[in-house]
Order: structure tokens, then sequence, then C-alpha cells
């Protein structure tokens, strides 16, 4: 992989309250990412 | 398989997925009530988070398929398997063609693995994932 990703520690997402999470805030372990379709 | 299948082939690897430290989030483009119920109905033990405006996606360069991407075989059987367990697919209010995709961050937020669906039923054998989230521990 080349590490291509400078924002990536910016990535805003938004959890199940509303709240905003930063993948930034997960440093210190190892996070799977599942991108998901339409879930249907 | 579909992300339904996925994500329930993750859910059986969870405690070797805590074992090794790892954080799974799951991000979805769809509304948070939606979002909500596919969660409890799958029982998830990881959190699905939204990105309605799929900027994370667009950061990880997930696109949106053509028909044939979207409409593929695997994805037409996978569909034909959630018939057969009596899974009606929910109508589509959200965007069918977007794709999605598996990433690893190591510890220090370091992509060290992706994987861009090809097509809407492709998706990363869980060993893989499993492979890059031992090597992502690459702690000195």
């Amino acid at each position: 992989v080349t590490n291509d990703y400078p924002d990536v520690l910016d990535v805003e997402l938004l959890d199940q309250q509303g709240q905003f999470v930063h993948l930034g805030d997960f440093l210190g372990h190892p996070v799977v990412l599942v991108f998901l379709r339409w879930l249907g | 398989v579909s992300c339904r299948e996925h994500l329930a082939q993750l859910r059986e690897h969870q405690e070797e997925l805590e074992q090794l430290g790892a954080v799974v989030l799951g991000v979805s483009f769809e509304e948070p009530s939606v979002i909500a119920g596919f969660a409890e109905r799958e029982s998830l033990p990881y959190p699905i988070l939204s990105d309605p405006e799929r900027r994370a996606y667009r950061v990880f360069g997930l696109e949106r398929g053509a028909t044939a991407q979207v409409w593929s075989p695997n994805a037409v059987r996978s569909y034909a398997r959630g018939l057969l367990r009596g899974r009606l697919p929910r109508l589509p209010r959200a965007d069918i063609a977007q794709l999605g995709g598996d990433f690893v961050l190591d510890w220090q937020g370091r992509v060290v693995y992706e994987y861009r669906s090809e097509e809407s039923a492709d998706r990363p054998a869980i060993e893989s994932l499993l492979d890059a989230v031992r090597a992502a521990d690459n702690r000195p």
C-alpha cells in the first residue's frame, strides 16, 4: 500500500448519537474500516 | 458476498479482532435511522458510523459503479441467497451504485491495507483482513 492518504486522520464521521468522530480518535489501535453499500 | 454477509463474517471473528486490539468501524452513507435499524437487526458488535456526504468514501477513493458492476452475477446470486433465507431486500432509498471497500489502519493511523470492491458483491476474504490486522500491530 502506498500511504497516499494525507487526510485520513481528519476524516469526520457521525456516530449513532449524532456526535462527530474522527479516525484520529482511534490512534493506538489497528482499525478495520468497512465501507458499506446501500443497506438492502 | 453482500455487505450483510461480510459484516456477519466479521462478527464471527469479533473475539479474535478484540484480542488483536483492533477496532472495527462500519461506514454507511444511509440515514441514521436506517443505520440504527440495520445495526440492531444484524446484532452488530461494532458501530456503523454515518457519512451522509460520502466525504470519507472520496478520501478512500471509493466510487460509484457502472450498471454491470452493481448488478453483477455475484450480486444477483447474493440477493438470491438472501431471498431463499426469507430476507426481502428493502426498496432502495439511497444510491445503489456506490461501491464499498475495506481498509486497515495501523496503530499510527497509516493505511496498511486497501481493498476497493470491483463490483457490488466483491469483498475481501476475512483471512486477508485478519492478516492485515496482525501486521498492523507493528509497534517498534
